[in-house]
């Protein structure tokens, strides 16, 4: 406790001296613009409290001229042509003492203002010439800044940002490239150390639009968009020559010149001499005055080798640069060392704005490592590390990038130094103030590395003659070794800066500095001020500064967050209004399908032609296919190729889209997007018992062609329609479709993790947009607040669900009428019986059957608990609450609330109206998006579940939105947007596995797995068609069952007929899937089902016994129907059957052999009688493994 | 690579010797060839890994590791810290009182009010190092300078399902990708005959919640791991059905090579690859799992000589072998099914840990002695947890509940520093209070070990890069030679 004390009695004093509050030093919080190009002068504004006009200011470094001019912290400053680029310290100073210094920064490309305001891109501040420097801010929490430039082709345009490292700002910015759509080029947060720099090399030339947001330098757990006044910036943008990195990165005192890395650079500007700095020791300047930034180079008289020469063993000290230039390279050098010799070794890169994350390795002459180092630590990813050489002899540095990454820019700085003792010299404060008369104290810390324990002299250099200051010692043991105190003196009061030199024994100096915040620029001038003494107290003073903020810094307001990032918001594409783009129509040709006029039109001409049209055997097997999901029969394909009527591809269109396998096939994609499952996941994976309802109800609305808006608003809050329906609740299934841990461990967690499950849920599916990461804090990159997300979980908080401990119940369906009559007939017909359980048998049928129920969770009216934001998203720690609502960076409201049929609180029918709106711009984008990858493999926007900042952007976005556009004003169902995209000619090419994005060709790829197993039982004829109810169960291996903890727990056994039902009526199981399905990435969640290749999925398509059994079922098909044939008869039926096409010449010459040669050979293995039986067998089963039957053509 | 043909009657399975006979020749003749054709050059392995066609190609470490494998000993059921590693004299001391109050917390408050139940067995200090072993253990005893004992180890949840979920992936909930799919991901297998990632269940059954504890999570299938059953089948659908020959199949994959000549690009070329490497695993993973050419010392080293150790024995032999072949993760579980056919011991801690201490003492104890002579104890990581420990206090008299505040595990083999026990729980052996070592810090040091750093090791999943570590984790150097 002594610190504390000492602590409390200093603040004691301090409210006790009567002066104290009168006597305050001026302060100085910033300059703006904080910074000027030589050979300029400019108006600047001095910001802070000072008592004297015109006030006082003190420089530490040359080339810059203050002239203080009014009251209200007005200057003129003037920086000379010849001024050394680089920081300056500045502070303003009165008889009372000087404020902490503040950075000016000396540039060398001219200069302006920033002009707000410029958060979106309609208001973006025009750049009108380049290079430029603009000084800005980012003025208030959520600022965004946007600046207009114009670049022509072959143009490199670099844009960086001095903000944390070199003014001191707390901010942690990120800079980034924007083009005028919206779709961020290029971005950069950190670019060695928090200020970014980004590049962007443009295809052609265009306005492009740089965009500046930030973070606190200090995380918080709210993460808003940071903002206040002191939050500068400067901003350089160039497509000139612009400096990146030296070669050496340290060089000696000699000054030679420099090789230079860029961008832009021109021969001149290659090679430049550094400039010293006399106020900065140890570095040197390199600036150029056409090229934009300055790179400062440490500077010492260590021996700098070139990496050319490191064959030889590097001599200690010294220092060398070198380079990774290949992916995966190490470098290897050697030191040659003598026993006990110690040497610090250091590898630096990323300070100075290399990519490079250097690791090192050190063996010892016989090749055992003697030290392995990454980080030095969690801040720092340059590395130091110091060897004692255990014998003689060369040992090895191998230097590697940790992340195998190289390139031309991949510097690297090593420095060797014996390990030698040594000292610096700390100054306790950056200023001191004491009466005239009394002795002024400047502490300084001493720092004795590596043992040294020598004596040292300290003195100050450059007092004035009126100020004394006698020299004193550090002794290398003892109470001084570490802290002393030089004592100033001066009769008369006065003002003075003063530098503080140390000297030991063997006459070696260095000079005490100190460091200023974040600035990683140190300060030599310490500041020294003698105050007039002051008059003894005649009356008690008025405390004036009461009145007075305490802080001239601005907190920022807890603001809510996601309105104020509508500035990145209004500018993501996809947030903006859908366009009405009008298909680009082409020079000298007729109008074709829209589709391919948007596509044609992005196609690199340079790329080749695109791919023929598709035969018609290919057409039809691939339309069946996709439409749903089955292959052609031969009689269908007969039909298809004799139908010459110029309509029979769109009149084929028609039929597949109005047969009830549409339904079935299409739902399944729609299940992989809303994680559905017919089991809970974990420990017990308990069944949800009916959760089929809500499959059959999604085959039923495809098939229906329902307005899919219709059926996201069912899916949320089909229970609180004006015109709910049992279907329109089984719909809300949607809702508890996740997974659920019966056994939580900790039961508020689970309530919230359902809840997040739910809202997450939505957000992607409908929105596109990842809010989960909204839970614990504000969204990193999203414009979308920790509140939002509680105001959307506040939407669902009415919600129950239905279960007695780990049972889980299904809901009733009916109307509250129903259901009301239906209780009162159960206590009615209770009451008859005397009670339920005694002699209630006979009475039993007087009870009416129950109403029809589903899996979904229920409201139980009355007003809903409040919501709450939990901090960092733990629902023990509440803070504010929060009512129902939406992201604001939408900039929509929430529709109004309508009266209510049902005891429900009203807020899901509200959120999913609002979803469904028409003026909702993603929804739709969402939904055509999911529509085109499920046709072509790949969505226009590859993230189909992300059409956020950080998701992929659209390839094609005009397209994406005049099919969004078409789906609106086509009634909003599916049908409509199937028959645009498969009547387009991209969609009827020859295919190929070479996607190259541009549709060129058809891009082919493996079938899903139940579209697998449905087309080698259609194939067969084994498979039967549906009727509605629970589930089925195919038989499941032995082998699988045995992995459970209770073997065949959970599955059940159904009829063959049953378990020839199509693969989206099996029971979905979240901790066991038949091997067929599984082996093809079957899922139940994804955004897009992965495509493996694994040998152990080959080896169930070669062995399993659903595949031995259709082939099994095939052979007899075969047989069945050519009996008697001949093998080239069977052979040419089967590839029609399965391949939909006559086998060619080579196939049957093959398959003929084949037939032949298997036959023989079981026959003599065997000796079975039907050898031909099974060789057929073996040959279906060949062909259900060929691509031809599993991929998609 | 090359796998011998065995005695015919080396192992108990349906392979015929007429079949085995042909398998052999098939790997070096047909299969030679063929597989050499595909797969050198330009061919399948050597195209460029895309998201879409993950490959299990191997891929370069982080930085150089120091383990090629690991083991993975998972006791399913959660054995006890204070019966095993982790001895308190102040809980012997005052048992039957009840736990003081400062110790419990309300999980445990909730959940077992019992009292304190001091431990049945002794300890000792063993190896130069003295590491105190409870008697249970006492062939693994011998081994105690090989081990780093953690026991400070500290999980999230009371429940086995979730349990299990986090120390195999990381989280408490279900959908993540378990600890062996990440290193399959990041550092690829290098055989391409056997699979990357072998899990081995339980003679009595798998872990509760099945599948998902070894499961791809949001990864592609190709990075799930792939149980092996140490008889039988070694593999699901390994062997063809029983009417059919090698020699028939051999014929059939012949078929199906000509008939797909012209699928030579990318996606289409790589599928029918697959089908090369699912034949050559057919002669691969059998050979694996045939322990006929193990000699009689080695047999007894793992305790297969007796019919209470003979079953984990076999699999971590298996094991052995497996990493012998370059099988990169292999995990063994001990205990399925339920209540005491797992170290899940609520009924009575000592007859439930006599029995599975008894099954495992001596095969895990051979499985490091055997490493070690064959110079692989270096390159190969052995792991040993369960998914949680047991409560210092009773239940229903002799048993001790779940407690996953501070429990006990142990690293050996490759780049650990062996003879140490790691951390402290409290005076009761309840939680842990120096030096926690929690499932993601276990698990950042695990994949350390394997060359890995678990903060570069993502996979982006929607809408951000997802971490085994997820945003924690810290690699604990002390347990590192």
């Amino acid at each position: 406790m002594p610190a504390r004390y000492l602590a409390s009695l200093a603040f004691l004093v301090a409210a006790l001296d009567p002066t104290a509050a009168r006597a305050a030093a001026p302060a100085l919080s910033r300059i703006e613009p904080p910074g000027a190009a030589a050979g300029s002068s400019i108006d600047a504004k001095f910001i802070g409290t000072f008592k004297t006009t015109p006030f006082r200011v003190a420089v530490e470094g040359a080339g810059v001229t203050i002239e203080p001019r009014g009251a209200k912290g007005e200057a003129r400053i003037t920086v000379a042509p010849d001024a050394l680029p680089g920081s300056r310290w500045v502070r303003v100073y009165d008889e009372d003492g000087a404020s902490e210094p503040r950075p000016f920064i000396v540039g060398s490309l001219p200069e302006r203002t920033e002009n707000e305001p410029n958060d979106e891109v309609a208001k973006a501040d025009p750049i009108d010439r380049l290079p430029a420097l603009v000084n800005g801010k980012l003025e208030k929490s959520g600022d965004v800044d946007v600046f207009a430039v114009r670049v022509e082709p072959g143009r490199t345009l670099v844009a960086s940002i001095d903000a944390y490292s070199h003014l001191g700002s707390p901010l942690d910015a990120v800079l980034q490239i924007v083009s005028p759509e919206g779709f961020v080029l290029a971005q950069n947060d950190d670019h060695g150390g928090f200020d970014p720099l980004v590049v962007l090399e443009p295809k052609t030339s265009g306005t492009f639009l740089v965009r500046i947001f930030g973070f606190p330098s200090t995380a918080d757990s709210s993460i808003r968009f940071a903002g206040g006044e002191s939050m500068l910036y400067r901003l350089t943008v160039t497509d000139g020559p612009c400096l990146d990195q030296a070669i050496p990165a340290r060089i000696t005192p000699d000054f030679a010149p420099v090789e230079l890395l860029g961008w832009n650079l021109t021969t001149e500007s290659r090679r430049i001499v550094p400039r010293t700095d006399p106020t900065d020791e140890g570095f040197a300047i390199v600036a150029h005055p056409s090229a934009a930034r300055v790179i400062r180079v440490p500077r010492d008289a260590a021996r700098v080798v070139d990496e050319s020469a490191a064959s030889q063993p590097l001599p200690v000290p010294s220092s060398l640069t070198g380079r990774i230039a290949t992916p995966g390279e190490v470098d290897r050098f050697t030191m040659r060392l003598i026993k006990n010799d110690r040497v610090r070794v250091r590898v630096s890169a990323h300070r100075f704005g290399s990519p490079v994350d250097p690791t090192l390795v050190i063996r010892d002459p016989d090749g055992k490592v003697v030290a392995d180092v990454d980080d030095s630590d969690r801040n720092d990813r340059d590395l130091e590390t110091v060897v004692t050489a255990g014998r003689d002899g060369d040992f090895r540095l191998e230097i590697a990038d940790l992340h195998r990454r190289s390139g031309p820019r991949s510097l690297y700085l090593v420095d060797l130094e014996r390990i030698d003792p040594d000292f610096s010299v700390k100054l306790g404060a950056h200023q001191v103030v004491a009466e005239a008369g009394k002795p002024a104290k400047l502490a300084l810390e001493i720092d004795r590395r590596d043992g040294f324990e020598g004596d040292l002299e300290i003195r100050a250099v450059g007092l004035p003659e009126s100020i004394t200051a006698p020299t004193v010692k550090s002794a290398g043991k003892g109470p001084n070794s570490k802290k002393v105190e030089l004592v100033f003196e001066s009769k008369l009061p006065s003002s003075t800066t003063v530098r503080v030199e140390a000297r030991d024994a063997k006459g070696r100096t260095r000079r005490a500095s100190t460091k200023i915040g974040t600035i990683d620029r140190p300060l030599y001038d310490a500041f020294l001020t003698f105050k007039p003494t002051p008059p003894a107290p005649k009356t008690d003073p008025k405390p004036k500064d009461e009145s007075k903020p305490k802080s001239t810094a601005t907190t920022p307001a807890p603001a809510d967050l996601g309105a104020s990032r509508i500035g990145v918001a209004s500018t993501h594409w996809s947030f903006r209004p859908l366009g009405r783009p009008t298909p680009p129509v082409a020079k000298g040709r007729a109008p074709g399908h829209p589709i391919d006029a948007f596509l044609d039109a992005e196609r690199d001409p340079a790329a080749g032609p695109v791919a023929a049209d598709a035969d018609r055997r290919t057409l039809i097997r691939r339309l069946f296919f996709d439409i749903i999901g089955l292959p052609p029969s031969t009689d269908e394909i007969t039909a298809f190729l004799v139908d010459t009527a110029p309509d029979a591809y769109e009149r084929l269109v028609d039929r597949l889209l109005a047969r009830p396998e549409y339904g079935e096939r299409w739902a399944r994609h729609w299940l992989d997007v809303v994680r559905y499952a017919e089991t809970n996941g974990y420990e017990r994976d308990g069944a949800k018992p009916g959760a089929w309802k809500y499959r059959d109800r999604v085959i039923d609305v495809l098939n229906r062609d329902m307005p899919f808006d219709q059926f996201v608003v069912e899916q949320i809050a089909g229970d609180e329609l004006e015109d709910a329906r049992p279907e329109t609740r089984i719909s809300t299934t949607f809702l508890r479709l996740g997974t659920w841990d019966d056994e939580p461990a900790d039961p508020l967690v689970d309530r919230y993790d359902q809840l997040d499950d739910v809202v997450g849920t939505t957000a992607t599916a409908f929105l596109g947009i990842t809010l989960r990461c909204a839970r614990c804090h504000d969204h990193k990159f999203e414009p979308f607040s920790q509140a939002e997300y509680y105001r959307m979980l506040a939407v669902f908080e009415p919600l129950v669900r239905p279960q007695t401990d780990r049972i889980e119940h299904q809901w009733f369906v009916c109307s509250p009428d129903e259901w009301n009559t239906y209780r009162s007939e159960v206590v009615r017909a209770a009451g008859n019986s005397g009670a339920f359980g005694s002699g209630a048998s006979a009475s039993l049928p007087l009870i009416p059957p129950p109403p029809d129920s589903a899996y979904i969770w229920r409201e139980d009216g009355g007003t809903p608990a409040p919501t709450r934001i939990f901090r960092r998203g733990d629902p023990t720690q509440p803070l504010e609450t929060v009512e129902p609502g939406v992201p604001a960076a939408l900039g929509l409201s929430i529709p109004e609330r309508r009266s209510m049929p049902s005891r429900s609180s009203g807020r899901r029918l509200r959120l999913a109206r609002w979803i469904a709106d028409a003026a909702n711009p993603l929804t739709p984008r969402v939904i055509v998006n999911r529509l085109w990858q499920w046709h072509f493999g790949t969505g226009l926007v590859a993230t189909s579940n992300d059409l956020g900042v950080m998701g992929d952007a659209p390839t094609h976005p005009e397209l994406l939105d005049w099919l969004a556009r078409e789906y609106l004003e086509r009634g909003r169902g599916w049908k409509a947007i199937h028959r645009l995209i498969v009547t387009s000619s991209a969609y009827r090419r020859l295919g190929s596995t070479a996607d190259d994005g541009a549709l060129a060709a058809f891009p082919i790829r493996k079938l899903e797995a139940e579209a697998v197993r449905d087309a080698m039982l259609a194939v067969t004829g084994e498979l039967r068609f549906r009727r509605p109810g629970p589930s089925v169960y195919p038989e499941m291996p032995r082998a699988v069952l045995e992995g459970q903890s209770r073997p065949g727990e959970g599955w059940g056994r159904s009829t063959p007929a049953d378990a020839a039902l199509r693969s989206i009526y099996i029971f979905s199981k979240r901790s066991i899937t038949l091997p067929e399905l599984d082996t093809f990435d079957t899922t139940s969640s994804c955004e897009r089902r992965p495509r493996s290749v694994t040998a152990p999925g080959a080896l169930t398509f070669l062995n399993g016994e659903f595949i031995t059994a259709r082939a099994k079922a095939f052979a007899d098909r075969l047989r069945r129907e050519i009996p008697g044939g001949s093998p080239s008869e069977r052979v040419a039926r089967a590839f029609e059957l399965a391949l939909g096409r006559p086998p060619t010449p080579h196939e049957t010459t093959e398959s003929v052999r084949f037939l032949e040669r298997q036959a023989r050979l079981i026959a003599a293995e065997s000796r079975r009688d039907d050898a031909g039986e099974a060789a057929l067998a073996s040959f279906c089963l060949v062909l259900f493994n060929l691509n031809d039957f599993v991929m998609m053509r | 690579m090359d796998p011998r043909i065995e005695p015919a009657d080396s192992i108990d399975t349906s392979w015929g010797s007429s079949r085995r006979e042909c398998l052999g020749r098939l790997a070096g003749g047909f299969l030679g060839t063929a597989l050499t054709a595909l797969l050198s050059g330009d061919g399948f392995f050597d195209s460029p890994a895309r998201a879409e066609d993950p490959t299990l190609e191997p891929k370069a470490s982080h930085h150089p590791a120091k383990a090629k494998s690991i083991i993975i000993l998972f006791m399913y059921g959660g054995p006890s810290q204070v019966d095993l590693f982790d001895p308190k004299p102040e809980l012997q001391k005052r048992s039957g009182q009840a736990m003081p109050a400062s110790v419990l917390d309300k999980g445990l408050q909730a959940r077992n009010p019992g009292t304190l139940l001091g431990s049945k067995y002794a300890f000792r200090k063993h190896g130069k190092s003295g590491v105190e072993i409870s008697e249970l253990f006492p062939h693994l005893a011998k081994r105690a300078d090989d081990l780093a004992v953690i026991r400070s180890l500290r999980a999230d949840s009371f429940a086995h399902g979730s349990g299990l979920l986090q120390m195999n992936t990381g989280f408490v909930r279900q959908g993540f990708p378990s600890l062996g799919s990440w290193v399959a991901y990041g550092l690829g297998s290098e055989n391409r005959n056997l699979p990357g990632y072998v899990v081995m269940l339980d003679q009595r059954g798998g872990p509760i919640s099945g599948p998902p504890n070894w499961g791809n999570g949001f990864m592609p299938a190709t990075y799930q791991g792939t149980p092996l059953r140490s008889s039988g089948d070694p593999i699901l659908h390994l062997t063809p059905p029983a009417d059919v020959s090698v020699e028939q199949q051999r014929n059939q994959i012949e078929l199906l090579r000509s008939l797909s000549r012209d699928d030579r690009d990318g996606a289409l070329g790589a599928r029918i690859a697959s089908y090369e490497l699912a034949f050559r695993m057919q002669s691969s993973a059998p050979e694996a799992v045939d322990l006929s050419r193990e000699t009689p010392a080695t047999r007894s080293l793992y305790g297969l000589d007796d019919p209470r150790t003979e079953p984990f024995g076999r699999r971590l032999l298996i094991a052995r072998r497996l990493v012998e072949r370059g099988v990169r993760i292999v995990q063994v579980y001990s205990g399925g099914g339920h209540n005491d056919e797992n170290w899940d011991a609520h009924g009575d801690v000592n007859r439930n840990h006599e029995l599975h201490c008894g099954e495992t003492d001596r095969p895990i104890a051979g499985l490091l002695a055997d490493l070690e002579s064959r110079g692989l104890l270096d390159e190969t990581l052995i792991v040993w947890t369960g998914e949680f420990g047991r409560t210092p206090t009773g239940q229903n008299g002799k048993g001790r509940d779940h407690s996953p505040r501070g429990f006990s595990g142990w690293l050996a083999g490759g780049g650990v520093k062996g003879g140490q026990a790691f951390g402290r729980t409290d005076d009761f052996g309840y939680a842990a209070v120096e030096d926690v070592v929690h499932i993601h810090d276990l698990h950042a040091t695990i994949l350390h070990l394997l060359g890995i750093d678990h903060r570069l090791l993502t996979y982006f999943h929607s809408g951000r890069d997802y971490r085994l570590t997820d945003v924690s984790g810290r690699v604990v150097r002390e347990l590192i030679a």
